[in-house]
């Protein structure tokens, strides 16, 4: 439903991006050069990470695709303006359905044992997070610390199922045994990590943007993400609107969990498996702005990062906290040019901004 | 530097004008060539229809918004474009038509705000000021009350006050009765004539005409974007302004149509709201209205009628008590359309687009959706039309409802609310912020509705329209219907002392 004046503006955003991207990088080389490493070592280590063979990008686009995933569940729900900051544990969650079914299926061919490994995935999620919409709808609990909290829980709950329930036979690794051969994703580039998931990403990406721009449910999830009060005044059921928000965005991260699991290269349940990705895709929403189509660009900018700075920290020998710092760097440059520009471009925005009442969209049980 | 600026009359030195200011949005033209002058110690209005550009002009005079070209001077010397701090320091006031105040921040805590205070200030100080400078002008407010707790007056007192403290020598005021009661414009009415007298200048935006005879000097009229003309008001009829403004003939009383009554509609029960307002119970309220009648509700501002119309409406739970809404054919359940009286709160979602707001109750309706697949192409054509019934002046369908000016804001909740002919329109202050052609198009619409057998609940502020548009007349006074007089019955005077008998005014 939107034109060209908005396809210029986006045009425009994603050109400032590309340069604070730039810049970024440049920013952090110096950076790492004022630390007395050697910059062209160091440079050429984060090139090399990202680029430098197929098994470097393979293993780039690996780490893309939870990153994407979890990007778009976090999308989902803020659009509806809700704030689902425990996509870590919903990742979790579904990590473990889909560990638990593909391991205790067996005999089934992988046409039916993947599929229903990855939907148990999306059930996993969606449970957890469903737990924290009904806390959020039923008893009024705020949906930040709901998720937060469920999250935290859900780390213990899969140390001890990786430790103890379901652990491998020997007892000894801390971790299951590996998924049934017709639960895991098919290798896609050979010698790589790259595994056939990455196809999730286009489904759920397009979907999202579809589902979103196109469709009664997902009008009325912008509507109330926009202003709730008006949203139920004329007519749409908010709250259902919140807990199917927060139920879907958890069955994304689940499905990102099943990923997580069923594409790894050893393919088993063990603790800590969601290695931060929950957070980092709010990261990648928050670059992307909420739109589901621009968490592919973003995310690639995370994944890169990621694992060229892996690289730089191996081989330049630079302290993880630096590399961690760099990327820091540049997700606050590329947040806060976008931001700059918007401001300074034109004082529009800001005027019609300040013209709204402070807190119209808050509602209250936000 | 340009020659100090003079009226065209020449008579005493600007306090404030405005040289060719011109602003574009897209292909829309706000302000084309806008040339406006201010003497110290008079009132001039500013008059025009919706969307003209008389908020824009306000927002280029205080530096919120920076014009594309022209230029704006205070005393004669002109100020830096778009540099908000600096059109407060050479002594520009504003009052916005949509408040700028921080809603759990006390008056004090606004008013140190809006001093750009940074660190540490003398709350003490600014509060005894703001009492002694309210005490002086007879407006007061309590400056230890959270802002949101307080009534819209009140709000307008302290923005108002807000300038004063900053010194402020020309004061800008952007529709400001709209949210007042008649009660508190007459009190606005003599502090604006105590300011001007005291040396200030003052601009005022209003769609109301009588407010421009009451007060102000000369009026300065524009359509388009582009000043029509700037005339001395005791020399112009009313009707004159209203052609000026419009550029045709205004119908400023319309007929109202007699219909033989249908079947009952709305039924009021014991509804019941306790503490509407801190310490105020509403009800019990017991209320009917049929088909093809318009019942309005008067009262002063605070006695329960805003919340009477949310209850009706479903956006509020009562505590007890129910209403029903039936069919105008006499069966079945009926539809209930609402035009929320704060637009911003429950009538729009100002991020997004014209077209997702005029969708709000549609979006339902088969026509626009196949298995839950919008239709987009029936969409924007349903949209389109209503943004041409409507008469909505708007840049496009995909511009965001927050760029809209306030009247065509308005114009985006009725064509919503009265598409699909509801069973019952519940219409609080409807022509709120409208210019006088809109409110003549309001008006003959709400009389096609009942024309239609539909029926209406009518709370407004403003008397003259329950006069013009009701069948009969409820009158409410803290917080129950204290009389229902038909409107043959019903004058001025018999509904002024039934709303204040008993009746607690608006600011305690
Ligand atoms: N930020 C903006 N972006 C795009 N268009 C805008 C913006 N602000 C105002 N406009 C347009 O400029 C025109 C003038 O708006 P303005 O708010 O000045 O009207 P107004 O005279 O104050 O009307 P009203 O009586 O309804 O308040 C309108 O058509 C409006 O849609
Ligand atoms: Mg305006």
């Amino acid at each position: 439903m939107r034109r060209l004046a908005v396809d210029r503006r986006a045009l425009r955003g994603a050109a400032v991006s590309l340069l604070a991207v730039v810049l970024a990088l440049a920013v952090s080389l110096l950076v790492i050069a004022l630390s007395g490493a050697p910059v062209g070592d160091a440079a050429r280590a984060m090139w090399d990470g990202v680029f430098g063979s197929p098994a470097q990008f393979g293993a780039t686009l690996t780490k893309f695709v939870p990153l994407v995933l979890a990007a778009v569940g976090w999308v989902v729900a803020s659009r509806a303006g809700r704030l689902n900051v425990g996509l870590e544990g919903q990742i979790l969650a579904g990590g473990t359905t889909a560990a638990v079914v593909g391991l205790h299926l067996s005999g089934l061919p992988m046409a039916v044992h993947l599929p229903l490994a990855v939907l148990a995935g999306a059930a996993g999620g969606a449970a957890l997070g469903g737990i924290a919409a009904w806390l959020w709808a039923r008893r009024g609990v705020n949906d930040f610390i709901a998720t937060l909290l469920l999250t935290l829980i859900m780390t213990q709950i899969v140390s001890w199922l990786a430790n103890g329930p379901m652990e491998e036979p020997t007892g000894t690794l801390g971790q299951s045994s590996p998924v049934a051969d017709s639960a895991r994703w098919p290798v896609l580039l050979a010698r790589t990590t790259l595994r056939w998931d990455i196809v999730l990403v286009v489904v759920v990406v397009l979907a999202a943007a579809y589902v979103l721009r196109r469709t009664v449910v997902g009008y009325r999830l912008r509507l109330t993400g926009a202003n709730p009060s008006a949203a139920k005044a004329t007519g749409t059921r908010t709250r259902l609107v919140g807990v199917g928000a927060l139920c879907t965005s958890a069955a994304v991260a689940g499905v990102a969990g099943s990923s997580l699991v069923l594409a790894a290269p050893a393919g088993n349940l063990a603790p800590g498996f969601s290695a931060n990705y929950g957070f980092d895709g709010i990261v990648v929403a928050l670059l992307a702005r909420n739109n589901p189509l621009a968490c592919i660009p973003a995310a690639l900018l995370l994944a890169a990062l990621r694992q060229g700075g892996g690289l730089m920290e191996a081989r330049v020998g630079i302290s993880s906290g630096l590399v961690t710092a760099t990327q820091a760097v540049v997700i606050l440059l590329v947040t806060g040019s976008a931001w700059l520009v918007e401001r300074r471009r034109s004082r529009r925005p800001a005027a019609t901004a300040a013209e709204q009442p402070a807190r119209v969209t808050e509602g209250a049980h936000s | 530097m340009p020659a100090p600026s003079r009226t065209s009359d020449g008579a005493a030195p600007a306090a404030l004008s405005a040289r060719a200011v011109t602003k574009r949005y897209g292909a829309l033209l706000a302000n084309d060539g806008i040339d406006l002058d201010v003497r110290p110690g008079e009132i001039l209005a500013l008059l025009g229809e919706n969307g003209a550009g008389k908020s824009t002009l306000v927002k280029i005079l205080s530096g919120l918004v920076r014009p594309d070209s022209g230029e704006v001077s205070v005393g004669g010397a002109p100020l830096p474009a778009g540099d908000p701090q600096a059109a407060r320091a050479a002594g520009i006031g504003v009052v916005h038509q949509h408040f700028m105040l921080v809603p759990d921040m006390t008056a004090t805590e606004n008013v140190a705000l809006a001093q750009g205070t940074t660190g540490r200030y003398d709350a003490a100080a600014i509060r005894a000021r703001l009492v002694e400078i309210g005490e002086r002008h007879g407006m007061r407010v309590r400056p230890d009350v959270p802002v949101e707790a307080l009534p819209v007056g009140e709000r307008q007192r302290i923005e108002i006050l807000k300038c004063l403290l900053g010194d402020a020598r020309v004061l800008l005021l952007d529709e400001p009765s709209a949210v007042l009661s008649p009660a508190e414009w007459d009190r606005l009415a003599e502090v604006l004539a105590e300011l001007a007298a005291a040396g200030l200048a003052i601009v005022l935006i209003t769609h109301k005409l009588g407010e421009i005879a009451a007060v102000a000097d000369r009026c300065t009229v524009v359509r388009g974007g582009r000043v029509v003309d700037t005339v001395e008001v005791g020399a112009t009829p009313p009707e004159e302004f209203a052609r000026m403004m419009v550029g045709r003939d205004v119908v400023l009383r319309t007929e109202r149509p007699v219909v033989p009554p249908g079947p009952v509609v709305l039924h009021v029960d014991g509804l019941t709201l306790a503490r509407y307002r801190g310490d105020r119970d509403l009800g019990p309220v017991d209320l009917r209205v049929r088909g093809g009648e318009v019942l309005g509700v008067a009262g002063v501002e605070g006695n329960g009628q805003s919340e009477l119309a949310d209850l009706v409406a479903g956006v509020r739970t009562p505590t007890a008590g129910t209403v029903t809404v039936t069919a105008r054919t006499g069966g079945g359940p009926g539809r209930t359309g609402t035009i929320a009286e704060d637009r911003h709160c429950d009538g729009l979602a100002l991020p997004l687009s014209v077209t997702d707001n005029l969708m709000m109750r549609a979006i339902g309706e088969p026509a626009f959706s196949r298995a839950g697949v919008l239709r987009p192409g029936r969409i924007r054509r349903h949209c389109a039309d209503l943004v041409a019934r409507f008469d909505v002046r708007t840049t496009g369908l995909d511009t965001p409802v927050a760029s809209l000016s306030g009247g065509n804001q308005q114009k985006i909740v009725l064509a919503r609310e009265m598409h699909g002919e509801p069973d019952l329109l519940v219409a609080a202050q409807p022509t709120r912020g409208l210019d006088v052609g809109a409110i003549e198009f309001v008006h003959a619409q709400i009389n096609a509705h009942k024309t239609a057998g539909g029926a209406t609940l009518l709370v407004s502020a403003e008397l003259d329209e329950i006069f013009a548009l009701s069948d009969r007349i409820a009158v409410m006074s803290s917080g129950r219907v204290v009389a229902v007089l038909d409107a043959a019955d019903a004058t001025r005077d018999r509904i002024g002392e039934l709303m204040a008998a008993g009746a607690e005014g608006a600011t305690p």
